[in-house]
């Protein structure tokens, strides 16, 4: 869990996120940070996202419960 | 000593999908990647089973030319062509990028071709080769997000495969430049949005199977095609 939510503060470029942090108040949620998290998501948990999943996800936890690792 | 072709990876959806279509035309294949049990398996599903061998290697970290070098000479293999699909895939900002990251990414890519290359353009292995097939991609001459240091990897091969082309002649050296194919790898990220993907291609997103088709082409019935980098894109850069 914390080396996801790594991760995740990594791809959009801040220290740390907790997880009721919303997604869309992040300056580099954008298209290609979704995609880089549908990679490391697909390469690291063998987990298939698609774009209309990621635009269910509004909190970082939202992206955590998806990838069943809260 | 037979001839052979060797294969790099096999654990792909494009290298298996090549492999299954090359046994089937009867080539003997060398077939190449880092997990021994699972090339063994795949490598049992192919027609000429027996004929085939395994050459365990992992790019990123095994000296590539000592370790071709003595399985050529364990194996006593003749290598008649190299085909190189091995390749290193990740798609992130450029701004992500560690050192390892484009260390691994251009020694699975490029570094990998070149050793192989070098091994096999010495005069006791040369005179008996006669295919250099690389792999490029699409992100190699269209820029897209995310690709940068991929793009810039597969870019390398097309001016690998134009000097080879020269120096290595009467070998037939030639790039091809893959666009948008639904494989293991490419699955999420073509799946994540796979209606718009598909709509910019005039023939859509294609299947590993139409790689193979063109690579038996190549190594059976091509006698004057060298130097160059073909692309198969559905078309999707001709828009």
């Amino acid at each position: 869990m914390e080396e996801f939510l790594e991760k995740i503060s990594e791809i959009l470029e801040v220290e740390s996120v907790n997880l009721s942090d919303n997604l869309e108040d992040f300056d580099e949620w954008d298209s290609l940070t979704s995609l880089s998290l549908i990679a490391m998501i697909d390469s690291d948990y063998n987990i298939s996202v698609t774009n209309d999943d990621i635009r269910e996800f509004k909190t970082i936890e939202d992206v955590c419960n998806f990838v069943k690792i809260s | 000593m037979s001839n052979y072709i060797l294969l790099t990876g096999c654990s792909s959806s494009i290298g298996k999908s090549v492999a299954k279509k090359l046994s089937e035309e009867g080539f003997n294949l060398i077939l190449s990647g880092r997990r021994e049990e699972e090339l063994k398996s795949f490598s049992q599903s192919l027609n000429n089973s027996s004929t085939h061998k395994i050459w365990v290697c992992d790019f990123k970290t095994e000296n590539i030319k000592e370790s071709l070098e003595s399985f050529i000479k364990n194996q006593e293999v003749i290598i008649e062509s190299f085909i190189h699909i091995g390749g290193l895939f990740t798609l992130k900002p450029l701004r992500l990028f560690k050192k390892e990251d484009i260390n691994d990414i251009f020694q699975v890519n490029v570094f990998s071709a070149i050793e192989i290359s070098s091994l096999l353009s010495k005069k006791k292995y040369k005179s008996n080769l006669k295919n250099i097939i690389f792999f490029s991609s699409i992100s190699s001459i269209r820029g897209k997000s995310g690709y940068s240091v991929y793009a810039a990897a597969k870019a390398s091969l097309s001016g690998l495969t134009k000097n080879l082309a020269i120096e290595l002649k009467p070998v037939k050296v030639v790039n091809l430049v893959l666009g948008a194919i639904m494989t293991e790898k490419t699955k999420s990220i073509l799946n994540s949005n796979y209606e718009d993907i598909n709509k910019h291609i005039p023939l859509g997103i294609g299947e590993p199977e139409e790689i193979g088709e063109f690579v038996s082409y190549l190594l059976q019935k091509s006698n004057w095609i060298t130097g160059q980098d073909i692309i198969i894109d559905g078309g999707g850069s001709a828009l």
